[in-house]
């Protein structure tokens, strides 16, 4: 007794000891640690594809996940909520459509939900932080401010307890709303830089809405934030048994009779023992067909019959007749039609399983049960068991079962978490087994162990939402070297005529970091921080195995150089060009406009190594941009659309347009989008949205057409009228006089032989033109003085920061302008043409872009293609294929010239390759791709590491690839 | 000793490879390989495969 | 006795047999076949190939890699495995027996249409010298192998089977070497699993002896590719050194595939001309029941000199590989019910000790060269 007593004593003790670390924060919507291991592939976590009753497709995934544990003095410890089990659908489940789910591992039908939403009022957040706003653990997190007019906008996410975020939303209070978007369908073509800056302070995306109330770059208030919530589900765990409808008549199931009577509007339908004279539940249903809105609250009892205390939940659907006694549909479509003909039937669930929101499961008490709606349709979209309370794994106890599954079986642990080696502070092997024994490698990778035991099991889609923070540094830093994934070579290689606007292969080798490919924090004249950085990217080339020859099609090479944010003129901001730090001094922008054209669907989306669809993308301008319509959904079957701007990069401006029309929540439907919408400088203003097209009315989006740009620092000058300086070798720059009050400086420029002189005021520097800085170029070119004679392109321009100091006025100066021109050879090397990037909020430049106008070709007597020429006259990088013999490169690698030296790459085709596509540098564009393809990169670093390949069906994992839904 | 493994009982051990026999059962190999092999480069090359 | 095949011979194509009389031994290869591998076309979930899958998940991985892989297992030793339990439980029915003879059509299809395996361009990347010294060593090895297997005074069907897979490091070559030299399928199948043991033992061994030697990582996976081979067994070694040498060794694997035809070609001629020199020697077995150079082999070697012109592009290999992966898998049934256990092993332990004690050998001449080349600071790869 007393030893019990003393080792309670002690446990105490080092329960106390533990808490010497912060309290633990629930760890709800946390990303687990950034370095942990994650492992695609476990048999017993399914990954597959199913179809629901009307063909739609179901892409159904589970994970395993431990977040926020901590490893110390021998034990593990995992707070509760950090141990969690997701079952995820890529779209979502709701009841009526036999939409398939998996739960534990048993392929299962949602059959039953009750969706509400949740309403939480006032809440203030801080930028970086993410505050938890209800008692579930959702988490509103403040990711990025930026600024228009140096007014705030906000870049937000409602983040779910499992840590799944569908996007984030940009709100504002500072700026016109999208409901003040003028009519501008009169606009056609190019127009001038408009003034107007549109940010909604209600961001709607169908069954969520969140209102800002007031916030700036550092903090914000939310009035409310409105998000779907799913009370309970219930799931059928066996196939329905379908049975013909006979009217006036009844079916045998089982030991009961199941009567239908005709009725006007549906079947009296009654359920009765086997002798028919005991009614066991009587009730008038209606046939199903597939409208939305029957699983509201107020329709969805119409439709089906639950009987008491039996396990049978009867509803009555149309099965085509070809289909009879089966729930198999062989083919998909995106939209529910139904049947035209066929039997009315009875579909009967049983194996009927209900689980409740925030409750224990019904095997398990050990686990708590989640239920995620989609932020857009209020449906199911996750199904999470995380561990109520905190556990301990150490020496004596080295293995934590998961929830206790249904199984056709026997009901066992789902799966169980083993950490069999802990070393002090360190564990050294730990690994997840599953309901078939089968076990993941060990997750501690490398001798060294780790500081903790997380861990992401499985496939499902929250990973890339959870790894946000992370997933740069673990795909730019790999702690196994540049990882490179053998192509799958074909008969018939993806040819691009034009790659503009496209992606690169997913499986591109990323370089990372390179010397040679610049990346540095760099402070502009307000003293804000913004990381700037250069990259390369190949993209949609080829082997050409008829001819011995590697293309790199027309666009397919481009250089990039971005900064954090868009490059604004008037502050001194530096961008990258060819490994140079180079000076703005000005743009010239455009609005380019469309009215009236239709956009298609883009039925066909890329996968895999295909290239996508592209006829149907809408171009913008000439090598501008692109609209594509990625998604299309029915809310209470009123289409959906999703609209993407696309840039000549290949990636998406960071705000799709979703749009619906005739939705109002006064009118009492349950979402609600914008008709139109606007954003920054980009609006768009449907005709009509349908689900396979979208009439546009009006659409209008920022061009730049050139920027001015400088390798020389620019020099400020202050000068009291008269005074004067000397700017480049032949000009001076003379102030005549200023008007403080009026915000105006008169200049004169002149040759300094006196053969030229001009003069100019420059401003009016006031408030009301302030309120236009830093992105108008009207009030940009008022305050900026520019002399082009041939070879002296100068540049004189008003500090708008401290424009008058002490009687005196403040200017900097701009000497050896350089232009880059939209669509025109790049001066420095003629081989490349110049593609800058616009920023689509403000037509700042957002991104240069250097790329080939040509096809590139690679062979064995010309194994090397040299980059851009810098300042220097070198190439900045070089692809130099090492050996190629026709049909696979088996060794290339790209040199880059830094500081009088050359640097070579990892061979970017350790294993066999059949393109040259890849990504060099790191930057925004760059990320873009790599989050688009994180899964599959991540898989593929995981494949790399233990040197096999993937290979899905395989063991078990053959065995459920061939069973059907 | 008659082998169970490889023998009929009409004598004939079916891991016997010799004389004409293994001449023939060679030239079935060596047509079936090569036949399976042009084949399949032609696929290749018109684009069947 | 019986009429012979001269006697009911009409044309080349009477080694076909009836349909009748055929059937029965092809069926038993076929689902033999089918519940071994997941072949293509196979949609049979139930292959012993997945329950190894499964029990590889079950024990979790070895250095990463998965335990039966290790063992080697493979599409050729999984229907030979089912084979060799069928004989031997059951035994095989008469009926069989003239579709089982099948495999001597089976084996010369399958080792032409593995020519497209062997491009010599994959393995361009690693760089001459390492090129040159891998060969060397693998001459090297079959030579001192065949030396050391006279010396035990082994049957010389036997010891060549064992330099042939033992020098290009793949067990395949057993296989392949058995129609060329005429071997007994226990001798084949006793070199196997010598070779296999000692690629076992040497794999867990060699990261131990690698870093007390204090070597790096592309050297390690140079040794473990050309010291050990048989592809599970040198990841086995390489991840158990390293990471990065288990990533090298992937990279210089190609190397190992790209010589193989040249190793045991060599060994073949070796033995072909040594029973042209001592004919009338009644020791000298391996190849002597050739009257001539085999035409199998003639094609073989055309084939293998116009697939390196890349006549053969990729997903036309691919799919002659899964052909030949049917065709072994086919020929390894029948392999496999025609052994009695006690024909594996009368054939007795000196496998064993040929294949150790010349893969150590190996290993020291490896490591020799290896550490000479660390010394002079000469890239090998």
């Amino acid at each position: 007794m007393n030893k019990l007593l003393v080792s309670g004593a002690a446990a105490v003790m080092l329960c106390l000891l533990f808490s010497g670390a912060p309290a633990a924060e629930s760890p709800h919507g946390l990303a687990p640690a950034g370095d942990m291991p994650f492992i695609p592939d476990l048999g017993g976590l399914r990954h597959k594809t199913f179809k629901n009753q009307y063909g739609q497709q179901r892409d159904l995934s589970e994970a395993v996940l431990v977040r926020q544990s901590s490893v110390k003095d021998g034990k593990a410890t995992v707070p509760a909520g950090g141990l969690c089990y997701i079952s995820e659908t890529e779209q979502d489940a709701a009841p009526f459509k036999r939409d398939p789910f998996l739960v534990l591992g048993e392929h299962a039908y949602l059959v039953d939900a009750v969706q509400t939403t949740r309403t939480v009022k006032d809440v203030s957040v801080k930028k970086g932080e993410k505050v938890i706003v209800d008692d579930a653990g959702y988490r509103l997190w403040f990711d990025y401010a930026t600024d228009h007019y140096d007014l705030p906008y906000i870049q937000m996410a409602l983040i779910a307890p499992s840590g799944h975020w569908p996007m984030e939303f940009s709100v504002s209070s500072k700026f016109p709303a999208i409901k003040d978007l003028p009519d501008r369908s009169h606009m056609e073509g190019d127009v001038e830089q408009l003034d107007e800056f549109f940010l909604d302070p209600v961001f709607e995306y169908g069954a969520s809405r969140f209102e800002v109330k007031d916030h700036d770059f550092t903090q914000a208030e939310f009035s409310s934030l409105t998000y779907p919530v799913i009370e309970e589900a219930t799931f059928s765990l066996s196939r329905p048994v379908v049975l013909d409808l006979r009217q006036e008549e009844y079916r045998l199931y089982g030991t009961k009779r199941i009567y239908a009577f005709r009725q006007s509007n549906g079947f009296l339908v009654r359920v009765t023992d086997f002798s028919g004279n005991n009614v066991l539940a009587e009730k008038m249903i209606r046939p199903l067909s597939s409208q939305g809105y029957k699983d509201s609250d107020g329709e969805k009892d119409n439709y089906s019959l639950t009987v008491p205390g039996e396990d049978m939940r009867i509803e009555i659907a149309v099965q085509p007749e070809y289909l009879r006694h089966s729930d198999f549909v062989p083919w998909s479509t995106e939209e529910p039609h139904d049947w035209q003909d066929g039997l009315l039937s009875f579909v009967i669930y049983r194996d009927l399983v209900t689980v409740k929101n925030g409750e224990a499961w019904p095997l398990d008490p050990r686990y708590k049960v989640g239920l995620e709606a989609s932020l857009l349709t209020g449906k199911l979209q996750r199904l999470t068991l995380e561990n109520a309370e905190e556990f301990t794994l150490d020496a004596a106890n080295d293995s934590f079962d998961g929830p206790v599954k249904y199984s056709d079986v026997w009901n066992r642990p789902a799966f169980r978490l083993v950490a069999d080696e802990i070393d002090g502070d360190r564990v050294k092997s730990y690994y997840l087994r599953d309901a078939f024994f089968q076990r993941t490698d060990n997750l501690s990778f490398t001798d060294k162990g780790r500081k903790d035991i997380d861990c992401f099991i499985g496939r499902a889609p929250t990973f890339i939402s959870i790894l946000e923070d992370s997933f740069l540094n673990r795909l730019a830093m790999p702690e196994f070297g540049t990882e490179v994934q053998g192509s799958t070579f074909t008969s018939f290689p993806n040819v691009m005529p034009n790659m503009a606007f496209h992606s690169p292969d997913p499986t591109a080798p990323f370089g990372g970091l390179m010397r040679g490919f610049g990346r540095e924090q760099v402070t502009n004249r307000r003293g804000e921080r913004l990381t700037s950085s250069e990259g390369l990217v190949i993209r949609g080339s080829y082997v050409d195995w008829k001819n011995n020859r590697i293309v790199i099609p027309p666009s397919g090479l481009y250089y990039t150089s971005r900064n954090a944010r868009n490059v604004r003129a008037l502050n001194g901001e530096t961008f990258y060009m060819l490994g140079r730090r180079a000076y703005i001094a000005t743009f010239e922008s455009t609005t380019f406009t469309r009215r009236n054209f239709d956009i298609d669907f883009w039925r066909v989306q890329p996968e895999g190594n295909l290239h996508p669809i592209y006829w149907q993308d809408q171009p913008l301008g000439v090598n501008n941009k692109v609209l594509r319509f990625t998604e299309s959904h029915l809310l209470d079957d009123r289409p959906m659309a999703q609209i993407n701007v696309v840039k000549y990069s290949g990636n998406n401006f960071g705000a799709p347009f979703e749009l619906a029309q005739g939705l109002s929540r006064e009118q009492g439907d349950r979402y609600y989008l914008h008709d139109r919408f606007a954003e920054g400088a980009t609006w768009i203003e449907p005709e009509f949205v349908g689900e396979t097209y979208v009439r546009v009315k009006s659409f209008g989006t920022p061009a730049i057409q050139s920027v001015q740009y400088t390798y020389e620092k620019p020099v400020r000058a202050l000068l009291a009228p008269g005074e004067e300086t000397a700017i480049g070798k032949n000009h001076t720059l003379k102030l005549i006089s200023f008007d403080e009050a009026a915000g105006t400086s008169t200049i004169e420029l002149r040759r300094n032989d006196g053969s030229l002189v001009e003069t100019r005021t420059l401003g009016p520097l006031t408030a009301e033109t302030r309120a236009f800085l830093p992105q108008h170029q009207r009030v940009v070119n008022s305050l900026q003085f520019q002399f082009d004679e041939g070879k002296d392109k100068i540049l004189a321009e008003m500090d708008v920061k401290t424009p008058f100091e002490k009687g005196k006025a403040a200017f900097y100066t701009y000497i050896d302008l350089k232009k880059l021109e939209s669509d025109t050879p790049y001066e420095g090397d003629p081989r490349f043409m110049v593609r800058p990037d616009v920023c689509g909020h403000c037509y700042q430049l957002n991104e240069v872009l250097l790329d080939n106008p040509e096809p590139i070709i690679l062979d064995k007597e010309h194994p090397r293609f040299d980059g851009p020429l810098m300042a220097d006259g070198k190439p900045q990088f070089s692809i130099v294929i090492d050996s190629f013999d026709g049909e696979m490169i088996h060794a290339w690698h790209i040199e880059t010239n830094y500081r009088k030296r050359v640097f070579k790459s990892a061979n970017l085709a350790f294993q066999p390759r059949n393109n040259v596509d890849v990504l060099m540098g790191v930057n925004g564009t760059i990320e873009g791709f790599l989050r688009a393809s994180l899964m599959e990169r991540s898989a593929l670093q995981e494949y790399w590491r233990t040197g096999t390949h993937p290979h899905p069906e395989r063991g078990l994992d053959a065995w459920t690839a061939h069973k059907f839904q | 000793m008659r082998r169970s493994h490889t023998t009929d009982d009409e004598g004939f051990n079916y891991m016997d490879n010799s004389g004409q026999e293994e001449h023939d059962r060679d030239m079935v190999g060596i047509i079936l390989a090569v036949a399976f092999m042009v084949l399949t480069v032609i696929f290749q090359r018109t684009g069947l495969l | 006795m019986n009429i012979t095949y001269e006697e009911r011979r009409r044309s080349f194509l009477s080694c076909l047999y009836s349909m009748q009389e055929s059937l029965p031994g092809l069926l038993a290869m076929f689902f033999i076949a089918l519940f071994s591998n997941n072949l293509a076309g196979n949609p049979n979930p139930l292959t012993l190939e997945n329950l190894f899958r499964w029990l590889d998940a079950v024990i979790g991985p070895v250095n990463h890699q998965q335990f039966f892989q290790i063992l080697n297992s493979n599409f050729v030793w999984n229907p030979f495995l089912m084979g060799l339990i069928i004989g031997n439980v059951f035994g095989v029915p008469d009926s069989w027996k003239r579709g089982l003879s099948y495999i001597h059509k089976l084996m010369p299809l399958g080792i032409i249409m593995l020519a497209p395996h062997f491009i010599f361009s994959h393995a361009e990347k690693v760089g001459m010298p390492l090129i040159l010294i891998a060969f060397a060593v693998m001459l090297f090895t079959a030579v001192i192998t065949m030396l050391l297997g006279k010396l035990l005074r082994m049957d010389d069907r036997f010891y060549s089977t064992v330099a042939g897979a033992l020098s290009t490091g793949d067990p395949h070559v057993v296989a392949i070497l058995m129609p060329m030299l005429k071997s007994k399928g226990g001798q084949v199948i006793n070199a196997l699993g010598s070779i296999l043991l000692f690629g076992l033992v040497a794999s867990f061994l060699l990261p131990i002896l690698g870093h007390a030697l204090d070597m790096d990582d592309k050297a390690f996976a140079i040794l473990s590719v050309f010291g050990i081979g048989n592809t599970g067994q040198m990841f086995n070694s390489a991840f158990g050194f390293s990471y990065e040498a288990g990533h090298w060794a992937h990279y210089v694997e190609a190397l190992r595939h790209a010589l193989m035809p040249a190793g045991f070609l060599f060994v073949f001629f070796v033995m072909f001309i040594r029973a042209r020199i001592y004919r009338d020697d009644e020791n000298v077995m391996a190849t002597k029941a050739h009257k001539k150079l085999p035409l199998f082999i003639i094609v073989f070697i055309i084939a293998y000199i116009v697939v390196q012109f890349h006549v053969v592009k990729e997903p036309a290999h691919l799919a002659i590989f899964e052909l030949v992966k049917w065709d072994f898998s086919l020929a390894a049934a029948a392999l496999g019910l025609s052994l009695p256990l006690r024909e594996i092993a009368q054939w007795g332990v000196r496998g064993i000790v040929l294949a150790f004690t010349s893969g150590i050998i190996r290993l020291a001449v490896l490591i020799g060269v290896l550490l000479a080349a660390a010394h002079f600071n000469f890239p090998l790869i």
